[in-house]
């Protein structure tokens, strides 16, 4: 349940958190929504506002990307099992592909009839139609 | 607040070992902590190293990462926090300051001088204030961590945290009020 903010805890939450609710704890933030509307809430707003404006003011230059390569050159190498099991993962993909291409073969000669044959009646492994006594 | 971790499942395969993981982890992670360590240190090549330290133990940490425990990117801005302080406690040691003399330049050159004025005077100002509330107000406003992220971080009740945010706010209001006025 959300009990109703006092105008005293609000202006306390503003002076730590600054002029965004967004930014308050998350259980007052409702309570804060309704008590914002008010105007000696707005000013209090704003005044939290412009510090935090003020502040923004201090930025600082981004990571460069030779020190993403330095950090990253920190790595430790994967351990050696994770490599095996990648090897293993990767032979296991060969294995399965020349299994399935061979299986695929003997299927498609399997279909194909020579090309001699009867059209209808016959299969690689020889005629199908009606057997000779 | 949803309790589950969102970096999670990558700390996982981080901790399997597998590189991808581990760079999509730097490229989510190094523009935020090396962004504390800057504000922290104010001393771009200082920052870098200790970005580089805290990736280090995060690669120590991730096979014996347990989920659940903490949220691991709370745990990495303790690491950058602690590292930061450790660089701190011995510029003190050895020049009686925490600061350089002189400021990381950030973006000055391609802002302008009065956009880079304005960054130095906030700059100037955290800089100034006491190390606790310094550091509340990096992790709360900087680096958008929620109250009760920010007060796990630095091990203190979400009401200590909003104190220190409140009072550290004050100052830099009065401090900044006055600077705008010398500007004036």
């Amino acid at each position: 349940m959300n009990e109703p903010m006092t105008l005293e805890r609000f202006e306390h939450l503003a002076d730590a958190y600054g002029g965004v609710v967004a930014r308050w704890p998350q259980d007052e933030r409702d309570a804060a929504r309704t008590m914002a509307t008010k105007p000696e809430a707005i000013l209090i707003l704003a005044r939290a506002s412009a510090l935090d404006e003020a502040l923004d003011a201090w930025t600082v230059p981004a990571a460069s990307g030779a020190l993403r390569e330095r950090v990253s050159a920190t790595m430790p190498a994967p351990p050696r099992d994770i490599l095996r099991r990648a090897r293993l993962w990767w032979s296991g993909v060969g294995i399965a592909a020349a299994v399935a291409g061979a299986a695929v073969g003997v299927a498609a000669v399997a279909m194909l009839p020579p090309a001699d044959a009867p059209p209808g009646l016959a299969t690689s492994f020889g005629d199908v139609g009606p057997q000779e006594r | 607040m949803d309790d589950r971790d969102p970096d999670a499942a990558m700390i996982e395969r981080v901790g399997r070992g597998e590189p991808a993981a581990a760079r999509m982890l730097v490229a989510a992670k190094l523009p935020r902590i090396l962004g504390l360590a800057r504000r922290m240190l104010r001393d771009a090549t200082e920052a870098e190293d200790v970005a580089q330290d805290a990736f280090v133990r995060v690669w120590r940490t991730a096979s014996a990462w347990e989920p659940g425990r903490a949220r691991f990117d709370t745990w990495l801005h303790t690491v950058v926090l602690n590292l930061c302080r450790d660089r701190l406690r011995k510029r003190r040691d050895v020049t009686g300051d925490t600061m350089p003399d002189t400021a990381d330049p950030g973006p000055d050159a391609e802002t302008g001088l009065i956009r880079a004025e304005r960054s130095g005077a906030v700059a100037t100002a955290i800089a100034a204030l006491p190390e606790r509330q310094r550091e509340a107000i990096l992790l709360v406003h900087y680096q958008d961590l929620s109250g009760a992220e920010a007060a796990s971080a630095l091990e203190i009740s979400v009401e200590a945290l909003e104190s220190l945010l409140a009072r550290g706010r004050r100052t830099l209001r009065a401090q900044l009020g006055r600077s705008q006025e010398g500007e004036g």
